[in-house]
């Protein structure tokens, strides 16, 4: 009898540890409105087993300072960035004010609002090296990432500093990078990007950018010396004047022309500012951007395999209006009315 | 550079090497003996020709001038071939290795150094984090190691946008995904639809509604609430022989006799307020006094109310929709025609008449014009916009509110306070001044209570 008791409680542990809950972090809430719900970002991650998804509701304040230490299969999902949101009578930003992650992996952040001073950090410490991440869809104020390995950037605003250190295999895809500087960027892609802002200089070194709009950048006083630092350049647009094919670069199908942000895209936003809530769709005559990139698609942002369309970016299924009446009679009939969208 | 030291007294007279497998002492290849300063050095090669490619383990063992030999020391190698291979063959897989030869082939044309751009399906794979892996095969017949990169299956791709199925709806406490009331929906990527949702076994107070929807993926996305009050409403009937008195002198209002309030209702002050109006008919319109603070003295029946109830001037309270102006006030001796007394639960109002009263001192009050209140919350677009260095918002309140009106910039990042405090109803104009800021996108919020709206604002300097 005690074996098969034995055997029950060893299957039933195995149930519990593998099972992927979906734990709520809602700070609005006064009381919790069930057992995986969580009004603290951090105490839902420090509870979260292998497998498991955060859903993080958006709110007008920061969830605040969240380390991800030591965790595996981890998925953490915010209410996605965009301008059409801003519009809606809702919070509509997940917001983490600093986010530092350490000897994590397989984890998936999507959604997320990262705006402190301090950004995204994966520390520099040996025992820090975090492999497998995947940020998606994602504000990040600032982006230090001294050790990872294998790490994608999709869809997603990064806004002061880039900085990959002794990083590894690093991919930033459809994402619009308007960083001051870059730190030290090594062996990374980028792809279908926006890189607006920028000083380009010489610590950028052996990585691969293609199909990607260079806008409003300026070099350093030394001049164009990203063509020294074995990077490859493919089919990208550039504002400026760099010259990336020569040196110990290699290049092809690169469109250098001196001209601003009027004409390429769309929104007149864009031109006087570059910000997340932008529009980043194309003026449709520029023929040299639309379908311009390797794969034949659009250089830049709405190019590629993941294209940002200019639609709103939710990161789920989403209500993006419900509407009710403030004051309802008893036992009258509530009359809800939603609109979603799928995704 | 192999460097070998003879114990004291001794000197290195032999050195051989081997792989692999131990030929015996003497039996290795011999390595030319140099000492320099009492040290055995020899740099130069170590032949590997006869080796196939793979991986080795080298040992390198010394003989002393005694004629022992001392422990080996060895060294993995990895024998590659001399000129590159020509790749034959690309394969890709995802997340789990099918075995060689057993992934999608990459069509590509024997070469040394292949340069191709390829499209890798991904049908069939789940929305969320995959791995890919390709290798190549060499024209030996060998595989090499499988370079990898993380992938994400989206749904954000219109392409792949997975439509709306299903939708649920809870109150207070979240019973689990697919475990709420379910609500009916036509399946589609958007999705807009009305339904109404009995408040019959809910309590009276402020209520919190979640609903959510799932995709065909058997997502779940994140819930939307909004909050209601259920309001019960209390009843008033009076009958026209039903008798109020209300003294001027002493602000307080008798109530005399059955006024036919359901002995059932009782409304604490917290939640009741009766309003009493005193007004007149003239030429169809009724002119209403602005109340002023009366205590409730006894009701021999029916509602209760404790303390001073307090006496609000509520535009939907009066059908007429007329209000107070205390800046025109005269004399309408006698002409006093009725009262209306309302309760209120919540919002809502249950308004009576009563006729015949008696009046023993009557100063009457008299508005002008029918007023615009609005019906409704609303933030208005700002103008001038774009706008430099100052533009105007306006808003509009319904009802008495504790009003917050704040600027934000694109970070979130709170810029200015323009209205913070309790405002009377009615239509509101705010003057922004932003000389101070710098160009760009800034957003204007509005709390009024439960209501909240944002709206952009552009400046242009």
């Amino acid at each position: 009898m005690k074996k098969v008791l034995f055997l029950l409680i060893a299957v039933l542990a195995t149930q519990i540890t593998t099972a992927q809950n979906i734990l709520i972090v809602d700070k609005s809430l006064s009381n919790t409105l069930g057992d995986n719900y969580y009004t603290d970002l951090q105490a839902a991650i420090d509870a979260a087993v292998s497998g498991d998804i955060i859903y993080l509701m958006p709110n007008t304040n920061t969830y605040g300072n969240i380390k991800i230490n030591n965790q595996f299969n981890l998925t953490i999902i915010g209410a996605g960035y965009n301008a059409a949101a801003a519009s809606l009578d809702r919070p509509y930003h997940s917001r983490i004010l600093n986010l530092e992650m350490r000897n994590s992996h397989n984890i998936t952040l999507k959604g997320l609002y990262i705006n402190g001073s301090g950004g995204f950090e994966i520390g520099n410490a040996l025992d820090s090296e975090s492999t497998n991440i995947l940020i998606d869809e994602t504000f990040i104020a600032r982006m230090d990432i001294h050790r990872a390995n294998n790490l994608t950037i999709s869809n997603s605003f990064i806004y002061t500093s880039f900085d990959t250190g002794f990083s590894e295999n690093i991919s930033v895809l459809n994402s619009v990078i308007r960083v001051s500087t870059f730190q030290s960027v090594q062996n990374t892609s980028f792809e279908n990007c926006l890189i607006t802002g920028a000083k380009l200089s010489g610590s950028v070194t052996g990585s691969i950018f293609k199909n990607n709009i260079f806008a409003n950048n300026s070099t350093t006083s030394e001049g164009p010396i990203w063509a020294n630092n074995n990077n490859t350049f493919i089919n990208n647009f550039t504002t400026t004047p760099i010259s990336y094919d020569g040196g110990n670069n290699t290049g092809s199908g690169n469109i250098g022309i001196i001209m601003g942000l009027d004409g390429i895209f769309a929104d007149d936003s864009v031109r006087a500012d570059v910000n997340w809530s932008s529009d980043w769709l194309l003026t449709p005559e520029h023929d040299l951007i639309i379908n311009g990139g390797s794969d034949g698609t659009d250089i830049g942002p709405t190019g590629g395999t993941n294209p940002m369309d200019g639609s709103p970016i939710f990161s789920l299924p989403t209500i993006y209006e419900l509407r009710i009446p403030t004051e309802i009679k008893a036992g009258e009939d509530i009359e809800v009315t939603i609109k979603a969208k799928g995704n | 550079m192999l460097l070998a030291s003879p114990l004291m007294g001794q000197t290195v007279t032999q050195l051989e090497y081997f792989f692999d497998s131990d030929p015996g002492f003497g039996n290795g290849t011999s390595i030319p003996v140099t000492e320099v300063d009492g040290e055995v050095i020899y740099e130069g090669s170590i032949m590997t020709s006869s080796l196939s490619r793979g991986l080795y383990t080298l040992f390198i063992r010394a003989k002393s001038s005694d004629d022992e030999w001392g422990l080996t020391i060895k060294k993995l190698i990895l024998v590659d071939q001399g000129e590159a291979r020509e790749i034959e063959a690309l394969e890709y897989f995802f997340d789990e290795d099918p075995g060689h030869g057993n992934g999608t082939s990459i069509s590509i044309t024997a070469s040394a150094q292949i340069d191709k751009e390829a499209m890798l399906s991904t049908e069939g794979l789940s929305v969320g984090l995959h791995t890919v892996f390709i290798r190549a095969k060499f024209t030996d017949g060998s595989w090499g190691m499988p370079i990898k990169k993380l992938i994400l299956i989206d749904q954000s791709d219109p392409v792949l946008v997975s439509n709306i199925i299903s939708a649920e709806y809870f109150f207070n406490t979240d019973p689990g995904f697919a475990a709420a009331t379910p609500i009916s929906v036509d399946a589609g990527a958007d999705v807009e639809t009305t339904f109404t949702i009995p408040s019959t076994n809910l309590p009276i107070g402020d209520q919190i509604l979640f609903v959510r929807v799932m995709n065909a993926d058997s997502v779940w996305g994140m819930y939307s609430s909004e909050v209601f009050n259920l309001s019960e409403v209390a009843s008033l009937s009076f009958e026209s022989s039903d008798t109020l008195e209300y003294f001027q002198d002493s602000p307080e209002l008798l109530i005399a006799g059955d006024m036919g309030i359901s002995s059932s209702t009782e409304i604490s002050a917290d939640s009741a307020v009766i309003k009493i109006s005193k007004g007149f008919l003239e030429e169809d319109s009724l002119f209403i006094e602005e109340p002023g603070s009366l205590d409730i003295d006894s009701v021999e029946s029916g509602i209760k109310i404790s303390g001073n109830a307090s006496l609000k001037t509520y535009q939907d309270a009066i059908k007429t929709a007329y209000y107070i102006n205390n800046n025109e006030v005269s004399e309408k001796a006698d002409t006093l025609k009725e009262f209306s007394i309302t309760v209120y639960s919540g919002a809502f109002a249950s308004e009576a008449v009563v006729r015949y009263v008696e009046v023993l001192d009557h100063i009457m009050t008299s508005n002008e014009d029918e007023l615009g209140l609005p019906k409704e919350f609303s933030l208005e677009q700002n103008y001038p916009n774009p706008f430099n260095p100052s533009t105007n918002i306006e808003f509009a309140l319904p009802r008495q509110a504790v009003v917050s009106l704040k600027v934000y910039n694109l970070l979130g990042r709170e810029i200015s306070t323009l209205v913070s405090g309790r405002m009377s109803a009615g239509n509101h104009k705010i003057e922004f001044n932003a000389s101070g800021l710098s160009t760009g996108l800034y957003f204007y919020r509005i709390q009024a209570g439960s209501f909240m709206q944002t709206k952009k604002m552009m400046l242009i300097k």
